[in-house]
């Protein structure tokens, strides 16, 4: 049987430095450790996959900034479960499986980037997951 | 003659400081695992990075940049612009002796990757391990962030006459997720392959995140007092070329493929003027009011599409570098060319007096220059970049830098120079240990 990964916190000791003060300083240190994983990242990530994948075939960081903002305002991102719930989940997607609507959006080959132009939906057909992540804004699917 | 154990007391401070380093980082390892000792695992014993996010992009860019920019021609320009050693160590560069230089730079925290990770402390594996590998990590998926490091550790040797000679240098880069334990051990470790690259040949190896390169050069050296050259073969560029005139401190560093690889997009090249003095011009007073000046321009590239179907990125900045204002001040600017231009950063420091040293004619090609001590803290304004995931915005950076006889330890947090190279590093971490020997005994 697996453990719930949310364990409860541990209360700080008098005098010692409490959970939270040592991941600033863990931070501070610039070293930078295990983090959680926002409930939206997938979707930022399809969001930034739309921009990085337009700089990297026409060299247009400006263009690539538009597109992403244009994501923003076609979209609003949906929360997703980060872990997986066991055999009883109520959803059948693994987290690692949502990624792959970022995964193919880097993987479109340039001909198709160029072809769907600033049509951010055309680039939310790469993956079947894509429809998953977000809300269109301003009426249904 | 040198006394017998001479050898071993001078290797003994560079075993000493590598002791404190491999305390440093298990100390460092220690405050992260106990930062998340509540609702967080303490540990990823081995994270499995998942392809598709911009982390994932960045890492994969980050080790190639880190192979380029650590890289042995990249380190044979470092020891041979400055120009400028401690002490005893000048004087026996200026006698001809040989040099011997070791670098090791790890930079933590390059990239931050979405990772499948175990939810249990270590040790505790209960029914799962040993049964199947691939059970286990469908049973316990849940997606972590963890941070890419990126390792480098660096040989270079040179010797022969003063006006006459030959130089090697190589370059060990790695990537790496967690197992930062054995940081230190393996550095010293990647030393064999350092020495021996040219064996090893250039070899790279990695097709996600995790990477390992060997990189070396060879070649010869002409001084002439006021004007010096070299010249090498770049195990993985092709042609090296670096030149530098001494009477007002023009230099050139060009690394480009030839033949098959000329059209190489790692070619690199870097030109101006460093360390520009009026004392060598009469005008000692004065020198020592306004310190030295560099500018210079700087063309590099920066990762390398793994599609490989897209255009390569690359980093275009001039410098202007003013130190030793009035012996102890120094200021630093760079403009970003191109794309996005603006101004990048703004630094001040203060570092001790004969911080920096500094050249009062054009005989010999090395000049002394004092143990001490500089600091230099700043602004670097990061442009956002949403292709890269990164917001921007402005970062508090600082570099601490001290020099003993034939030892240099650097640490850097947000530090332009790692920024430029890495735009997705910010609040990263650099440590730097420069360690320079004369090689005659």
């Amino acid at each position: 049987m697996s453990r719930s990964p949310h364990r409860p916190q541990r209360p700080a000791r008098p005098g010692r430095l409490s959970s939270r003060s040592l991941s600033w300083l863990t931070l501070a240190a610039g070293l930078g450790c295990t983090q959680e994983v926002a409930p939206d990242r997938f979707c930022q990530e399809a969001a930034t996959a739309i921009a990085g994948r337009t700089e990297a075939c026409t060299g247009d960081l400006d263009l690539a900034d538009a597109r992403y903002a244009a994501f923003y305002e076609a979209y609003t991102c949906v929360d997703v479960p980060v872990e997986s719930m066991g055999e009883d989940t109520a959803s059948p997607i693994a987290p690692q499986d949502r990624l792959h609507c970022a995964f193919a959006i880097r993987n479109l080959p340039c001909s198709l980037v160029e072809a769907y132009g600033d049509d951010i939906e055309q680039y939310m057909t790469a993956s079947p997951i894509c429809d998953t992540l977000v809300q269109p804004k301003g009426g249904a699917r | 003659m040198r006394a017998p154990g001479g050898v071993g007391r001078r290797w003994a401070p560079v075993l000493a400081v590598l002791a404190v380093l491999q305390c440093f980082t298990l100390l460092l390892l220690g405050l992260g695992q106990s930062a998340h000792a509540g609702d967080r695992p303490r540990g990823c014993g081995q994270p499995l990075p998942v392809a598709g996010s911009a982390g994932f992009a960045n890492a994969q860019a980050a080790r190639r940049t880190n192979v380029n920019t650590y890289g042995a021609a990249a380190i044979v320009e470092q020891a041979t612009a400055s120009q400028a050693y401690s002490g005893d160590l000048a004087s026996r560069f200026r006698s001809g002796e040989g040099h011997f230089r070791l670098t090791f730079n790890d930079t933590f925290g390059a990239a931050r990757l979405l990772t499948l990770c175990d939810d249990r402390d270590p040790g505790d594996q209960q029914t799962v391990m040993g049964v199947d590998d691939r059970d286990r990590w469908l049973k316990k998926d849940r997606l972590y962030e963890q941070p890419l490091d990126l390792y480098a550790t660096n040989v270079y040797v040179s010797g022969g006459a003063q006006a006459i000679g030959g130089f090697y240098s190589a370059s060990v880069t790695q990537s790496v997720l967690g197992y930062r334990g054995a940081m230190v051990a393996g550095q010293v470790i990647n030393l064999y392959p350092a020495f021996f690259a040219p064996a090893v040949g250039n070899w790279q190896r990695g097709d996600g995140v995790a990477s390992y390169a060997v990189d070396w050069v060879a070649g010869g050296y002409l001084d002439l007092g006021a004007v010096a050259a070299r010249v090498g073969t770049a195990g993985a560029n092709g042609l090296f070329v670096t030149v530098d005139e001494r009477a007002i401190g023009l230099f050139g560093t060009l690394s480009r493929g030839v033949g098959e690889a000329q059209a190489d997009p790692l070619a690199y090249l870097r030109a101006g003027l460093q360390g520009f003095s009026l004392r060598r011009f009469g005008a000692p007073r004065l020198s020592e009011a306004i310190g030295q000046s560099s500018l210079f321009f700087r063309d590099m590239p920066v990762g390398v599409d793994p599609s490989g179907d897209a255009e390569l990125s690359r980093l275009r900045t001039l410098h202007l570098d003013q130190r030793a204002i009035a012996q102890q001040v120094e200021a630093a600017l760079s403009y970003r060319v191109g794309q996005q231009s603006g101004l990048y950063d703004v630094h001040l420091g203060w570092h001790t007096p004969g911080f920096y040293g500094e050249r009062s004619d054009l005989k010999g090609s090395v000049e002394a220059e004092d143990e001490g001590f500089g600091i230099r803290v700043g602004m670097i304004d990061v442009a956002p970049r949403y292709s890269l995931g990164v917001q921007g915005g402005r970062y508090f950076s600082a570099r601490a830098q001290l020099r003993g006889e034939a030892i240099t330890g650097m640490i850097l947090f947000n530090d332009p120079e790692q920024l430029a190279l890495f735009p997705f590093a910010t609040n990263a971490l650099s440590l730097r240990l420069v360690v320079d020997l004369a090689a005659g005994g």
